[in-house]
């Protein structure tokens, strides 16, 4: 049902920097190979590997970010259901102006995922069709899952505070 | 004389309280008359920032926040989570622990499709079929129960294997339980699958073509019911799944489109059978053993990024775990099924009736605490 | 004509179909539980009205949890388990002594009693993860789940009780002024050893 040899991520690399003549290297991890793409590369790189007939990653099967230090770290999970093939897109963009390509052009899927990781990290994606929060009240201020966020005090007329019991418990 | 009818689309709102929307989830509706012309989904009524407790618990603490995130397959869950940070430590799980949690696994995924089934048949207006597979569902339960004393939230997967040992008899019983369930599915398609009623409410709406399944990422049943052949057990086999025979059931248009609302049902209640079939194989195969392996009580994973995916009752889904080498994950991503699935309504629901977008959500098996997390 | 027919012959045909399950429906056993009326504690009486169909509740079914104080040696193994900081336990010395746990068969050291053990039941969310931590058993889930109170603050179990907690605190006084004057002999012991030697 399906090809024997499965592409590894060098011959991947070939593959890109052979057709697209842009520079991807290999990122040193100690579990799931992933290829790093500079922030302006990734979206004609997105493009081929959906295109690409021996590559067809016609799936995004998940998108995040991650707070490290100066540096927001974005991962694309891509899948390929003819060739049996999985990667990892690996990104950085500073914190100070979180700015990337959108890549709802080539996956629908992206939409939603985008949008998520806006609400959550604060993210910009140039050229998103419809960038506003996803999971958070519009008017709420603030990126949760960055590493530096505090919780409010309170939303609107609801107090976010510890009651006696729970401080007894951990003060 | 001729006077012209100013006509003007309705924005209506359904939600978030509203029984047929599987949870708390709104959706903002502007229609022309009965037909739907735009639909807007509004998510994040139940997002508990299950993501964000994960960066301040420890790595074992983290696994009963698993079972909320989808509380109608919480095995599933726990097992998907278990087997990511498993990968990160190079945990070998005994032999054992990989049978039982195959069986818990597929328990769960019956029980969940049964629920999936029922509440796609109660938004149809067939209240008679939910409460009959809720019955069948709280048999699995009671079983389910036995072996870890919970009913809902199961926390029975703990890194390194399961929790607790299967009880005496309990083979016998899931065993008595599966020739008992055999008939009842048989009862279920009399009552439902083959109920010309039925089959018009579901056939030809909001067919969802193989491409358009794949640049939204549908996954699961919602993915093959579209007519794609794909399923983590067998493509990329984890645990023993590649010791087990089994079908994968595909759509086939039988009564109506590719990709159509019957198509999304008719994949579980086959697949319903299909977990028949790898259950009495475990059942009979499951050697003696260890049922759990060595895990230091306080593990840090080295440094890196590890994506796994399972398959889970509402499909692929996937955990993103990123480790900075402490005793908390540094950021953890769910990818669920439900929150791809969600992502295609605003242009399934275009130029479809009201009544139809119901159907819709039923057939994608959505839970709203999966969707927000 | 004929389709007309048809739909309508198929769609009395599957209403009948419906109904005849809907209808044997009525000639099985009950299969819910009259809560509260039935005493769901009670094997026997179940067993005699739902047919065999229904059984107690498992054994290791998980609900609220009970401390077994006179075997838990403070180790605080459960507090570092729990996800949610719902247990607290604040310990003591006390005189040394073994004590028979139910998990293994060899007896534990005791050397630290509570003074505190709070659990927060209304946080508790029944995970189980601290009585897998608890080495000697100590801590476990009864199979009690009903615990309707009127204040939160009732949610709270304390199981060490106020005159406990004095008597473990003056144990504890009289322990450490015990240590403190052995150590005074060591020490004048030591020190007219070194004297003798010189
Ligand atoms: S059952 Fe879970 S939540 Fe409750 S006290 Fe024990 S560890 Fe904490
Ligand atoms: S883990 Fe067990 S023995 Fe240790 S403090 Fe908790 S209840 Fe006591």
């Amino acid at each position: 049902m399906f090809k024997e040899h499965t592409l590894n991520t060098t011959e991947i690399i070939d593959l890109i920097q052979k057709n697209t003549q842009i520079e991807v290297k290999a990122s040193e991890n100690s579990y799931d190979a992933s290829i790093i793409v500079e922030p302006k590369d990734v979206l004609p790189v997105m493009k081929f590997l959906k295109l690409s007939r021996d590559l067809s990653f016609k799936v995004l099967s998940s998108h995040t970010a991650v707070h490290d230090g100066e540096d927001f770290k974005l991962f694309w999970n891509l899948l390929s259901y003819e060739h049996n093939l999985e990667t990892t897109i690996e990104s950085s963009v500073p914190v100070v102006s979180p700015q990337i390509q959108s890549v709802c052009k080539v996956w629908k899927a992206a939409d939603w995922l985008e949008r998520e990781s806006y609400d959550l990290f604060g993210i910009q994606y140039i050229d998103h069709p419809d960038l506003r929060r996803i999971m958070l009240p519009e008017d709420w201020i603030g990126f949760p899952l960055r590493k530096d966020y505090q919780s409010p005090e309170g939303y609107q007329d609801i107090e976010n505070s510890r009651s006696e019991i729970d401080k007894r418990f951990k003060p | 004389m001729t006077s012209e009818l100013k006509t003007e689309h309705i924005t209506i709102n359904m939600g978030p309280q509203h029984p047929s929307t599987h949870g708390v989830i709104r959706f903002v509706i502007k229609t022309d008359g009965e037909i739907i012309h735009e639909c807007d989904p509004d998510v994040g009524y139940l997002h508990r920032g299950i993501e964000k407790i994960a960066e301040s618990v420890t790595w074992q603490g983290f696994v009963p926040f698993t079972d909320r995130v989808d509380y109608l397959a919480s095995m599933n869950a726990n097992w998907a989570y278990c087997m990511a940070v498993e990968e990160m430590l190079g945990t070998e799980v005994p032999e054992r622990a990989e049978y039982i949690r195959v069986i818990a696994g597929e328990l769960n995924r019956i029980s969940s499709h049964l629920v999936a089934i029922g509440a796609a048949d109660m938004d149809m207006g067939a209240i008679t079929p939910f409460v009959q597979l809720l019955r069948e569902r709280e048999y699995i339960n009671d079983l389910l129960e036995m072996i870890c004393g919970a009913r809902l939230t199961y926390n029975y997967y703990s890194i390194g294997g399961v929790n607790y040992d299967l009880p005496e008899g309990f083979s016998i019983k899931v065993m008595g339980f599966l020739d008992h369930f055999e008939v009842a599915v048989e009862q279920m398609h009399r009552l439902v699958t083959y109920n010309q009623i039925f089959i018009n409410r579901f056939a030809n709406v909001a067919a969802v073509s193989p491409e358009m399944a794949m640049d939204y990422n549908f996954v699961g049943p919602n993915l093959r019911g579209s007519g794609v052949k794909y399923d983590v057990r067998r493509n990329k086999p984890y645990s023993i799944y590649d010791k087990l025979d089994f079908e994968i059931p595909i759509g086939t248009a039988s009564v109506g489109t590719l990709g159509d609302c019957y198509d999304r049902y008719f994949v579980r209640v086959e697949e319903i059978r299909e977990s028949v079939k790898i259950l009495r194989q475990c059942l009979q195969q499951i050697p003696e053993g260890e049922i759990q392996a060595k895990v230091k009580n306080a593990i840090k994973p080295p440094v890196g990024h590890k994506y796994i995916r399972t398959e889970t009752p509402r499909g692929d889904t996937g955990y993103f775990i990123y480790s900075d080498g402490k005793t908390s994950p540094s950021r953890l991503k769910i990818r669920t099924g439900s929150f791809t699935g969600m992502s295609i309504i605003p242009e399934l629901a275009r130029n479809i009736f009201i009544a139809d977008l119901v159907a819709v959500i039923g057939s994608l098996d959505i839970v709203a605490p999966e969707l927000d997390r | 004509m004929n389709a007309y027919f048809n739909n309508i012959k198929n769609g009395i045909q599957t209403v009948f179909e419906g109904m005849s399950i809907s209808l044997a429906s009525f000639f099985v056993h009950p299969i819910t539980i009259q809560y509260p009326e039935d005493d769901i504690s009670s094997a026997e009486k179940l067993k005699e009205t739902y047919k065999g169909q229904l059984g107690p509740m498992p054994e290791n079914y998980r609900g609220i949890l009970d401390v077994d104080l006179s075997i838990c040696t403070a180790c605080q193994l459960c507090v570092k388990a729990c996800p949610i900081d719902c247990i607290v336990i604040d310990a003591v010395k006390c005189d040394k002594s073994k004590v028979q746990g139910t998990k293994s068969e060899k007896p534990a050291v005791k050397t630290r009693t509570c003074t505190r053990f709070d659990i927060h039941m209304g946080k508790c969310m029944f995970c189980a993860l601290c009585t897998l931590a608890c080495p000697t058993g100590a801590i476990v889930h009864t199979k009690v789940f009903e615990m309707n109170k009127y204040q939160l603050q009732d949610l709270v179990l304390s199981f060490v009780s106020e005159e406990e907690k004095e008597k473990a605190i003056k144990r504890d006084s009289e322990l450490k002024v015990e240590a403190a004057a052995e150590k005074a002999a060591k020490a004048a012991k030591e020190a007219e050893k070194t004297e003798e030697e010189k």
